[in-house]
Order: structure tokens, then C-alpha cells, then sequence
């Protein structure tokens, strides 16, 4: 084979080989979330601090019925006035957490309002970002299948500077809990 | 000539070499997955279960090797994003489906594997 005619095959082969399309595409991450966004840090805060207080109220009302459930015991009545008496005492104690699981339901929706808020600010930094640099499509790490480390492609550090600066903090819409009877 | 020059400079990134797989794809046209089936098929003296059970064994493992197959093929391919294709947005023009690539790795890698009944 003469040597111009092994150059056009050689080029041939090149340009069969496959190779990858070359597009304005970038990603960012998103698992690092709470730790990266200052508004999700501080929720996280706010739910615990809310969580604890209930549970903490709860256990002011709940151990003076429990102890009274137990005092029965050694009380003397009759056993039909006892037995009244300890239903009574349970059925408070179950109106009781009852109380407790809606109040923790409750901080639950409003985490799931406040987060959403954040959702919604994330994907429009998403779209922002995605109309700046004149990207196909901007995706998350679930996306995708394969992403080399410290790629340029990431947009992670650029969307948590913005979001920090947007949105700093969230407040938990849920009034503040009762402090406990002493 | 400065508002020119940053304005100009600012928002940029490379194009990237992108790559699309449908992962719904590789778990069910696997030739090791389709070998080994007709194999859990074959024994008759199999429960229903125990086919389910060694079917799910199989499929793990070519999910455990589909990172380091996407890997290689991304790399050969000198792609610098390798997409879910349910992840693509519809209104752009796709780029090149590596799957059947994907596929091929998968199965070379995992020719020796063989049915276990759990």
C-alpha cells in the first residue's frame, strides 16, 4: 500500500473511532446540602430545637400521671373505683402523646414548607446558572453515570455561593412551642 | 475596555464530551443477565423464590460493575459526562448513546459469573 494511501486509512479509522459529543452541559451536587447551604444548617437547628421542646413538655405532663398510675397500687380503694380511676389516668396519658404526635407532625409539615422553599430557590439558581453560561442542560449528580472528580463542569461551589447569599437562613413557620409547667 | 473584558470573560465553561446510558437498558438486555436466566430457567428442580433470589444476585453484580464499566467506556470514548438517558431534556438534541457499549464491558467483565442459588 502506497504511503498517501496508509494515511486516508489511518484518518479513516480515526474518524470512526467513536468519540464523544461536545456540548455546554454542567451538574451540580446536591448531597452535601445541609452541610453547604446555611438555611438548611440552621432548619436542621430549628426542627431539633422545636422536637426536643415537645418531647421535653410531654415528659413534664406525662411522668406526674405516670406516677400516679403507680401510686394505685398501693392506694386503698375499692377495686372498681381503682379501676376507674387507672382508666382515666390512661386515657389522659394517651390524649396526651396523642398531643405530642401532632405537634411533631406538625413541625414535620412546616420542615417540609421550609425545605420546599429552599427546593424552589435551588432550582431557580439552577436555571439562572443554566441561562449564564448558555448550557443544553444543567443536571445533578443523581443524573448522572459518570463525572471525573474536580470537573470543571461542576457548578456546585458557584450554586451554594448564591443560594448562601439569597437565602441565608429560613425560618420554621410553626409558633413557638409552650414552655413546660413547672 | 475593563467592563468589555469582564463582561466578555465572565460564564464560561468548556464544552464537555457527553455520553448518554439508559440504565434500564443494561439491567435487562445483559447478555450475562439473559445467559444466566435461561440457566435459573433450566433447573427444574428450582423453586419459583429461589430463581427470583438468584436472578436479584445477578442483577446486583452487574449494578456493582456498571460504575467501573460506565468508567472505562467514558474513558475510551474520552467523555467528560456520562448521562442518564431518562435524565436528557427532550427538547435538546441527544448525544451519542453508549449503551450498547456499556453493555459489552458489562458482560466481559462479568463472563465468568455463574448462578447462585441463595
Amino acid at each position: 500500500m502506497s504511503r498517501r494511501k496508509r494515511i486516508w486509512c489511518c484518518a479513516l479509522v480515526a474518524l470512526s473511532v467513536h468519540t464523544a459529543q461536545a456540548l455546554p452541559v454542567a451538574y451540580v451536587d446536591l448531597a452535601d446540602a445541609y452541610e453547604q447551604s446555611t438555611a438548611l444548617k440552621g432548619l436542621i437547628g430549628q426542627v431539633d430545637g422545636r422536637m426536643q421542646s415537645i418531647r421535653s413538655a410531654f415528659e413534664a405532663k406525662r411522668d406526674p400521671i405516670l406516677a400516679d398510675i403507680e401510686a394505685l397500687k398501693t392506694t386503698k380503694m375499692h377495686v372498681d373505683a381503682q379501676r376507674e380511676r387507672k382508666r382515666e389516668l390512661l386515657l389522659k396519658l394517651a390524649e396526651l402523646e396523642e398531643l405530642a404526635a401532632r405537634e411533631q407532625q406538625a413541625v414535620g409539615k412546616a420542615n417540609e414548607q421550609a425545605t420546599g422553599k429552599v427546593e424552589a430557590e435551588v432550582e431557580k439558581l439552577e436555571t439562572e446558572l443554566k441561562q449564564e453560561y448558555k448550557l443544553v442542560a444543567i443536571f445533578r449528580t443523581q443524573d448522572l453515570l459518570y463525572q471525573p472528580e474536580n470537573s470543571p463542569l461542576d457548578l456546585s461551589a458557584e450554586l451554594y455561593k448564591r443560594l448562601n447569599t439569597r437565602l441565608p437562613q429560613i425560618e420554621l413557620p410553626v409558633p413557638p412551642a409552650p414552655a413546660p409547667k413547672l | 475596555m475593563l467592563w468589555l473584558s469582564q463582561h466578555c470573560a465572565a460564564a464560561t465553561l468548556p464544552d464537555a464530551q457527553v455520553l448518554l446510558v439508559d440504565q434500564s437498558r443494561v439491567e435487562q438486555e445483559s447478555a450475562t443477565l439473559q445467559r444466566l436466566q435461561a440457566q435459573a430457567d433450566a433447573r427444574n428442580e428450582l423453586r419459583a423464590d429461589q430463581r427470583k433470589q438468584a436472578m436479584e444476585l445477578v442483577l446486583s453484580e452487574i449494578l456493582t460493575v456498571l460504575p467501573r464499566a460506565v468508567a472505562a467506556v467514558a474513558q475510551a470514548r474520552q467523555a467528560d459526562l456520562v448521562v442518564q438517558a431518562s435524565a436528557w431534556p427532550t427538547t435538546a438534541e441527544p448525544p451519542e448513546d453508549a449503551t450498547d457499549a456499556v453493555i459489552a464491558e458489562i458482560d466481559k467483565r462479568l463472563s465468568q459469573l455463574q448462578l447462585v442459588i441463595p
